[in-house]
């Protein structure tokens, strides 16, 4: 009797468990059909789209540039019938987005088709083998056409292995009012006419510190402490690829990056991304700050105390260096190699349509992202709309990529940890370029 | 009759442990299912070479060459080091302070439902909502940390807490401590519950005084809940992530094992040595279970 | 005279230490909630600005109608109410047996159990995509209740043990003597004497599985079935870093919770007097 009751209330907790599993289950299917552009993400390989014939493809990118890229999506949508995308937003942090799709491709999973992918991580999913080789879909007189600095980032072993979607550069922005204030006609162009304002602009229209950029331990670190190092004529490698970064030229660097952060930059700047260092220039705080393209829209936007205040130019030079170069971001498409072919047709037409004249315009329009195809810095509305992108194109041409390399994570990793000790000053420069040598060579 | 009796008695005491097993099942089930797949799978990882940028490499069987380079790397050292004395310090905060919200609550007293509510609410913030908070918290510029003891006139000016070693410690034990500490009193609460008042009653009628009463009566009682509790969040802490991660990114010195080993698996895509890390964390823990296990001795016997 | 100055001096004394104890625990919030009502440019001023100079709700509004933000609710509400249920039922049954049914291998089964909660949880990250992954629950709700169940159990199984073991002997004899069975013991006997625990025990599961987040972006990819840790994560672009839409939202999600516990609150704290065993 004992043992009817027990083995009762057992089922009754299975059925318990499997009904509300059950039934949750329903639940997305029938949110499956309102949406019309559900596609089952566990099996993406094998649907299509019920009233079309239309095959379904997923497309992955964060939310950074999430409503531009939705809206352009929808508009391939409804441009034609033979492809349908599907868009699987994930958070903005280009390390999170890196886990997923690592996982997803490790597994050899299809429930993505195309991603957006972060340009210095297309070495590495190039070397594990994940990308589809686009070479075959793109002929030079196509790619000649885009910025030849993002077709190399693109290609891996020879193999053109992601298309550039867009890029993006880095530029110095400053309080044109404070520069009025004190006089100054001719924008300073480098670091030393820069430090030599420091103490005059202290007090003019709230200003209290000369910069502010990004120094905390973290990938924008390492994208200001090259610009550091080029700007001063050093390099991060050698032409063969070998390290070479306790240079002269790179010491110089370092040790300049390490002034700034000491005499003329916040004390908390060594705990700052892109979002800590832009309050304390949108704040009026200080003079200038080294930030991406598109914070031209922010610091002009509602909440910024600057707003109409801000003039734009190119990164200092220092003393061995030539002119200012500025570190290269942007999002590259790539193919997941595990999809079908009817997938990878779809894939390559959409990327085609990301890739065109008129979508990379568009986008450059909605989404303040530079653009890759080499034309539309000259498109009169361009131009019209954000006036800075005339001068804009020489300083990405101007501009340089991260060491590109299969090992890249572990290389930046080590270039985060020895150089923030050097800003904090843990260690000197030379000790920690030292440090910093070795570790690289231990990657070769 | 004896021989009869004897029976029975076994009887009896097979039909309570199969009664046993059947009520552990549903529970046995499920984390056989969900848990003991990836659990294997990390040690066989763990045992291989597998670099994923490195295909070619075939991801052959190593033995034990992951673990002896845990050994030889002086950063997973560091980060173990670190990350047991976070725990300390967070445990050790958490436990004095939860024991002393959950006897306060523990008393009548008018408000006493709000308080019980209010001592929730940092354990109810999402952690990735409330790591960036204290982030934002502890900033050199608009920072309240900041401004609060300024205002108190015990700094004499704004200070960048994430830009030092010790202030990053710091700063992570507080921030941990504040969210976790509810965790511990609720359930410490949970256990002055079980606490008859009757006990007290009797005790104040001996002449018991305050501290008496609580180390005669309630700390015996409590003794096993404090224990499991602590268990529970020693695990917990040893294991912290998302709080270094997005605070300090394991700047400073702050790179717990947990991070380390997150950065090898997903960053440097080595899976082989991510694994072998998250064995040793697995190890680690397993021996502070141990000890506790040691102290609850008599306890668990009763269990 | 003087023993009721001092009991006053107690009382006033004891509310002072409550009171600062409270303020200084909810202080974080409080400036979220005040983060949360400051117009767009007081939010990062420099030097911090506590009190608004106008009450902005604009980022509630926003919370709702720039992101589907009440369908990330019911998600985590249905996930999480699913979870702790279902965990602290499973749970419970297999506590009470640990606690109070006689069976060879009670330590090595404890240690076990726990030996669940030991893994980093990103190690069990991609295992457990490719299990759910193959089991078709990638987007469901099981997809994310079968795995916070697990990883609830362990917790769960240990408080309520613990909790089980502290009930005087012998209570089962007398019950059956009474005519009970086994199971009218548990459900209509045992499970209510440690109510109080349970209530704790599942407010724990509750919350954990509200605010777990790496696991629920991982395994639901469709918008739709996102809970609330990843569509706030999910808020800022390279545009804005929305904070004052993230407090708002942050205040959203965490006043049902404080809800839920003052609608408990009787149950949570319903001391053993009621319950029956005062002897």
């Amino acid at each position: 009797m004992k043992k009817k009751v027990l083995a009762m209330f057992l089922a009754t907790t299975m059925v318990l468990s499997l009904t509300a599993c059950g039934s949750s289950e329903k639940t997305p299917a029938t949110e499956a059909e309102n949406a019309a552009t559900e596609a089952t993400t566990e099996a993406g390989g094998e649907t299509t789209q019920a009233s079309a014939d239309a095959v379904t493809i997923n497309f992955s990118f964060d939310q950074g540039v999430g409503e531009p890229t939705q809206k352009i999506v929808d508009e391939f949508n409804d441009s034609q019938d033979e492809v349908h995308v599907n868009c699987v937003i994930l958070p903005q942090d280009a390390g999170a987005v890196h886990d997923d799709f690592v996982n997803k491709l490790a597994s050899e999973d299809t429930s993505v088709d195309v991603m957006a992918l972060d340009v210095t991580y297309v070495a590495e999913f190039g070397a594990a083998d994940w990308l589809l080789d686009l070479g075959d879909y793109f002929d030079s007189t196509t790619t000649d056409q885009y910025l030849a600095g993002t077709i190399e980032g693109a290609t891996y072993d020879g193999k053109l292995v992601a298309f550039p979607w867009f890029t993006n550069a880095s530029a110095l922005f400053y309080r044109s009012d404070v520069l009025d204030e004190l006089g100054v006609t001719e924008v300073p162009t480098t670091y030393e006419e820069w430090e030599a304002l420091a103490e005059k602009a202290k007090g003019v229209n709230g200003v209290e510190y000369l910069a502010s950029f990004q120094a905390a331990q973290s990938e924008s670190m390492v994208c200001d402490w090259v610009e550091y190092l080029w700007n001063h004529g050093g390099e991060v490698l050698n032409e063969d690829g070998t390290p070479n970064i306790n240079s002269e030229a790179n010491i110089k660097g370092t040790q300049k990056m390490v002034d700034w952060v000491n005499d003329y930059a916040p004390e908390g700047v060594t705990t700052y991304t892109e979002t800590e260092s832009e309050q304390v220039f949108l704040a009026g705080k200080s003079l200038l700050i080294r930030d991406w393209s598109g914070f031209w829209s922010s610091a002009n936007a509602e909440g910024s105390d600057v707003a109409g205040k801000v003039g734009v130019t190119t990164l200092p030079v220092g003393e061995g260096g030539a002119e200012g170069h500025s570190c290269l971001g942007g999002l590259d498409l790539v193919v997941n190699k595990y999809i079908d072919d009817a997938h990878k047709d779809a894939a390559i037409k959409f990327i085609k349509y990301l890739t065109s004249y008129d979508t990379e315009k568009e986008m450059t329009l909605i989404a303040a992202q530079p653009p890759v195809l080499k034309a539309v810095y000259e498109d009169a509305d361009i131009l019209k709309e954000i006036p800075f992108y005339a001068d804009f194109y020489n300083v990405i041409q101007g501009g340089k990529s991260r060491p590109l390399s299969p090992s890249y994570s572990k290389l930046s990793d080590a270039i985060q940890r020895n150089v923030h000790e050097a800003l904090t000053g843990e260690v000197t420069v030379e000790d920690a370029l030292n440090a910093l040598q070795a570790e690289a060579e231990s990657l070769q | 009759m004896a021989m009869n009796k004897k029976k029975g008695k076994v009887s009896l005491e097979k039909a309570e442990s199969r009664a046993a097993w059947i009520m552990m099942a549903p529970a046995i089930v499920v984390l056989c299912v969900i848990a003991v797949y990836p659990i294997l799978r990390t040690f066989w990882l763990s045992i291989h070479e597998m670099v994923l940028t490195d295909p070619a490499s075939g991801y052959p069987f190593v033995g034990v060459k992951n673990y002896i380079q845990i050994f030889q790397d002086k950063r997973a050292i560091a980060s173990i080091i670190f990350t047991l004395k976070f725990t300390v310090c967070t445990v050790a905060f958490e436990l004095f302070i939860g024991f002393g919200a959950a006897l306060i609550m523990n008393n009548a007293f008018k408000g006493r439902g709000l308080v019980r509510a209010a001592i929730l609410v940092p354990w109810a913030i999402p952690t990735s909502v409330s790591a960036l908070m204290w982030k934002f918290i502890y900033n050199d510029q608009y920072g309240m940390f900041n401004d609060i003891l300024y205002r108190l006139h015990i700094i004499d000016s704004y200070k960048a807490w994430l830009s030092t070693s010790g202030g990053s410690f710091m700063a992570l034990v507080v921030t941990d401590v504040w969210k976790t500490a509810p965790f511990m009193a609720l359930l410490i609460l949970a256990g002055l519950q079980m606490v008859p008042d009757e006990l007290y009653e009797s005790a104040k009628i001996d002449g018991a005084n305050v501290f008496q009463r609580f180390f005669s009566i309630t700390l015996p009682i409590v003794k096993g809940t404090v224990l499991v509790a602590l268990l529970f969040r020693t695990l917990d802490a040893f294991r912290v992530f998302d709080l270094v991660s997005v605070m300090t990114g394991g700047a400073n010195g702050t790179e717990s094992i947990s991070l380390y080993a997150y950065n090898n698996l997903m960053k440097f895509l080595d899976f082989g040595y991510g694994s072998a890390l998250a064995v040793m964390i697995f190890v680690v823990v397993f021996i502070i279970s141990m000890i506790y296990m040691h102290f609850m001795g008599d306890k668990l016997d009763e269990m | 005279m003087n023993q009721k100055n001092l009991k006053v001096f107690r009382k006033i004394l004891f509310y002072f230490v409550t009171i600062a104890f409270v303020v200084v625990l909810l202080l974080p919030f409080i400036w979220q909630f005040l983060t949360s009502v400051k117009p767009l440019n007081e939010i990062a001023a420099i030097p911090a600005k506590w009190i608004p100079s106008k009450i902005n709700i604009q980022y509630y509004f926003n919370v709702f109608q720039k992101h589907p933000f009440g369908k990330y609710l019911l998600n985590s509400l249905i996930v999480a109410a699913s979870t702790t249920v279902l965990s602290i039922l499973i749970g419970a049954s297999a506590a009470y047996a640990l606690a109070r049914l006689r069976f060879k291998g009670k330590k090595i089964m404890l240690m076990a159990i726990l030996s669940i909660s030991m893994f980093p949880t990103i190690a069990t990250l991609s295992p457990l995509y490719l299990l759910l992954k193959k089991a078709h629950l990638l987007n469901t709700y099981g997809g994310l209740i079968i795995p916070y169940i697990t990883f609830a159990l362990p917790m769960a199984i240990w408080l309520l043990t613990n909790f089980f073991s502290q009930l005087p002997k012998g209570f089962e004899e007398a019950a059956s003597i009474d005519g009970c069975s086994r199971a009218g013991i548990f459900f209509r006997i045992m499970l209510p004497l440690i109510k109080p625990a349970t209530f704790s025990v599942g407010l724990l599961v509750f919350i954990n599985a509200w605010n777990e987040y790496i696991y629920a972006l991982t395994f639901m990819t469709n918008d739709n079935m996102r809970t609330v840790p990843v569509g706030i994560a999910l808020f800022p672009s390279n545009y804005e870093l929305p904070w004052g839409d993230m407090a708002a939202a942050s205040v959203v999600v965490t006043v049902p919770l404080i809800l839920l516990v003052l609608i408990f609150q009787k149950k949570i704290v319903a001391g053993l007097t009621t319950g029956g065993i005062k002897e």
